[in-house]
């Protein structure tokens, strides 16, 4: 018996098995259906489908240099029909704006001219660094597929470190990175622009779990692109959201039309 | 001794929740030493209330009644007597020439004689009540009470609006009174498909209702000048009939609205438009298509077409904005009523508060226009100072030589505002403004 005679096939053997350990570890493999697969189970813990989401949002818009702003709404979210209104309570010069989202159409409510004017979804939200489309149902699934995946440290959670790519125009940004934890939650993310450039980073420090989901009650978002050098430090615009009375009471239609923010606008 | 220490332990653990939760809301807003990193918010361990095998530090699934607390609905739709308030006020100055020296229309008049001085003062009050006595009833008066230059003396006021709402089941909305409304989509070479822009001068009763998979308007309205013009007050054809449904197709928004009112003041029985909205990548586009007949003409004949195209376009940071119109006006003989405008709204100058607009318009008719070019910022809280050079263009007797410019001194970018402070028909001027303005 000549051992010799095994060693191509062994040779061959190991290089496959590599190859098939630096695919799970690097992620450069996933189909698009376990892209799909992954991703849904992100999305689906906080998605709201079949159930009526309200809650009271406190955005804080901190500007370094310049001044720290603060927009206080009240959100309601329809996710089976990806729906929205969102009536804007403070600042007073900003009271009774509204949003209302119907699928893929935004309409934003001025009281001065009492004019409701179509504006895109990918907007930024009030001038902060959350945008429009923040504040709809997560569809990463739909959106995007996994084309890396790496694991990590991120503070004290141990977790999953996804590159996706968009598989469709109507996202805000083309390449993401995405951190989810052991209970599948998304910890933090960060956006791209197409030609790489980091535009945004999402913190997720906190969640609320209410029946079977998890709502994120405190989200931090900084610009990566803007800020301002202060003490020799560069540092960056960041918007903090903070959602009280999270709740999936049922809610009337009639929240969901141009009429019901006539009808609340100040 | 079992419940002292249990209460012990609770108060200690409390303690410690809201020493991390200060610590931690304090973080993320800190900004006098620097800002932590993001990832540093994740160095404590799970502070939420995820799952029942990691009990959180600051609440728990189970026992937090902030998490019973929901959203009141009916706090949205009622309120006790409300009284709000704005109060603007403030002084301009301006210098231009009446024309261009050495040009036939100069004729032959110095610079000297051709320099015109301008100001004017401005002080407006208005005062708003707001009552919400039932999720279904309200009722709001908005009175404003401002300067006569003239006179120096604050003589007349004017009511806004005064009107009541009325939601029957939820589902259908009524408002009754004088009151505002806005439809179409035109910002700078007017707004064409505004049918129902006289609402404001009369009264109205509007009322809002979904319908298939839309929202219908509907506004019955009069005023002043129709009434015994030459119908009485209780003649039908003394009001103006109008309808709106509004919805949607894909990322497409869409109306379509009609407007009738017999023996009308502008000669116009009827007007009708389409209006269309949607994006494309960066860009926001709108289009309204209008149409106008009289009694007299046949069906297939309008009295007037016009029609608007409108992009708007803003950068990733929102610091560059341009928006564009595009209006076809069929009632300018020989089909020369084409007008296009742009204004831009530029970065703040030089990381300040300033802000640079630009605002063109031009008439292709007889190609005259104006140009303003203008700077806004804040000197204090509330204080404002605006500074403009608005230069008209055209021939003597040309449409924009004949018109006011407008939207250059309000405080506020000319692309967001359509309100003007100074009239101005000079060939150009420089004008400064100061404005106090605040809410209460």
């Amino acid at each position: 018996m000549n051992p010799n005679k095994y060693i191509p096939t062994l040779v061959a053997f190991t290089l496959l098995m590599t190859h098939f350990s630096m695919s799970l570890a690097f992620g450069d493999e996933f189909s698009l259906e376990e892209s799909r697969l992954i991703l849904s189970q992100v999305d689906n813990l906080v998605s709201y489908e079949g159930k009526d989401f309200s809650g009271e949002y406190t955005i804080t818009d901190i500007r370094p240099g310049e001044g720290t702003s603060r927009t206080k709404m009240t959100m309601f979210r329809r996710d089976s029909v990806v729906s929205y209104t969102i009536i804007i309570m403070e600042p007073q010069s900003d009271k009774g704006k509204g949003y209302l989202r119907q699928g893929d159409k935004l309409w934003l409510y001025d009281p001065i001219p009492r004019r409701f004017t179509v504006i895109s979804a990918r907007d930024r939200f009030q001038n902060s660094n959350a945008r429009n489309t923040d504040f709809t149902k997560s569809t990463l699934a739909e959106d995007y597929r996994i084309v890396g995946h790496s694991t990590g440290q991120l503070g004290a959670y141990k977790t999953d470190i996804y590159d996706l790519e968009a598989i469709t125009d109507d996202v805000s940004f083309p390449k993401m990175k995405i951190w989810i934890d052991q209970d599948k939650l998304v910890r933090k993310f960060e956006d791209y622009s197409l030609s790489g450039r980091h535009m945004r980073t999402t913190a997720i420090p906190k969640y609320t779990r209410l029946q079977e989901s998890y709502v994120p009650v405190q989200i931090v978002i900084q610009d990566e692109v803007r800020g301002r050098e202060l003490n020799g430090k560069f540092e960056h615009q960041r918007t903090v959201i903070s959602v009280e009375k999270a709740s999936f009471m049922d809610i009337p239609d009639m929240v969901f039309t141009q009429a019901y923010i006539e009808r609340v606008s100040r | 001794m079992l419940s002292l220490y249990s209460h012990g332990r609770s108060l200690t653990i409390s303690i410690i929740a809201l020493v991390l939760l200060l610590c931690s809301g304090f973080s993320l807003y800190s900004q006098d030493n620097g800002q932590i990193s993001m990832d540093d918010l994740f160095n404590q361990p799970a502070s939420d209330a995820r799952s029942d095998e990691q009990p959180s530090a600051d609440v728990s699934p189970d026992t937090d009644p902030q998490r019973k607390e929901s959203v009141d609905l009916n706090a949205l739709t009622t309120s006790p007597l409300q009284f709000t308030g704005t109060v603007s006020a403030g002084i301009g100055i301006g210098a231009g020439l009446i024309e261009w020296p050495g040009s036939a229309a100069g004729d032959g008049k110095s610079f000297s004689d051709l320099m015109r001085y301008s100001g004017f003062y401005l002080t407006t009050a208005t005062l708003g009540i707001d009552a919400r006595p039932e999720p279904y009833l309200r009722f709001y008066s908005s009175l404003s009470i401002s300067l006569d230059a003239e006179n120096m003396n604050f003589s007349g006021s004017d009511i806004g609006e005064i009107f009541v709402d009325y939601t029957f089941k939820d589902t259908v909305f009524v408002r009754a009174g004088k009151q505002s409304l806005t439809w179409g989509h035109g910002r700078l070479l007017g707004n064409p498909a505004n049918l129902v822009y006289r609402v404001s001068e009369g009264v109205a009763v509007r009322t809002t209702l979904p319908l298939g998979p839309g929202t219908l308007n509907g506004v019955v309205y009069s005023k002043g000048a129709w009434v015994n013009n030459p119908y009485a007050n209780i003649d039908p054809r003394t009001f103006a009939y109008a309808g709106q449904w509004e919805s949607g197709l894909g990322p497409m928004a869409f109306s379509l609205s009609g407007h009738f009112k017999m023996k009308d003041d502008v000669e116009e029985d009827m007007g009708s438009a389409f209006s269309l909205s949607f994006g494309i990548g960066p860009f926001d586009l709108a289009a309204d298509l209008v149409g106008h007949w009289g009694m007299a003409n046949p069906a297939w004949k309008p009295v007037e077409l016009e029609a608007l195209g409108q992009i708007f376009w803003e950068n990733d940071n929102r610091s560059w904005s341009l928006l564009s119109e595009y209006m076809f006006d069929s009632s300018v003989a020989d089909g020369l009523g084409h007008y296009a405008s742009m204004g831009l709204k530029t970065p703040k100058f030089l990381g300040t508060g300033w802000q640079p607009t630009l605002l063109w318009k031009h008439a292709f008719q007889d190609n005259s226009g104006e140009l303003i070019t203008g700077i806004s910022g804040s000197l204090a809280p509330g204080l404002n100072l605006a500074m403009g050079i608005p230069l008209v263009y055209g021939t003597p007797g040309s449409y924009y030589r004949e018109i006011l410019s407008s939207s250059l001194l309000s405080g506020d970018s000319i692309i967001d505002k359509e309100e003007g402070v100074i009239p101005v028909d000079n060939v150009i001027s420089l004008l400064f403004s100061v404005t106090l303005s605040f809410s209460f």
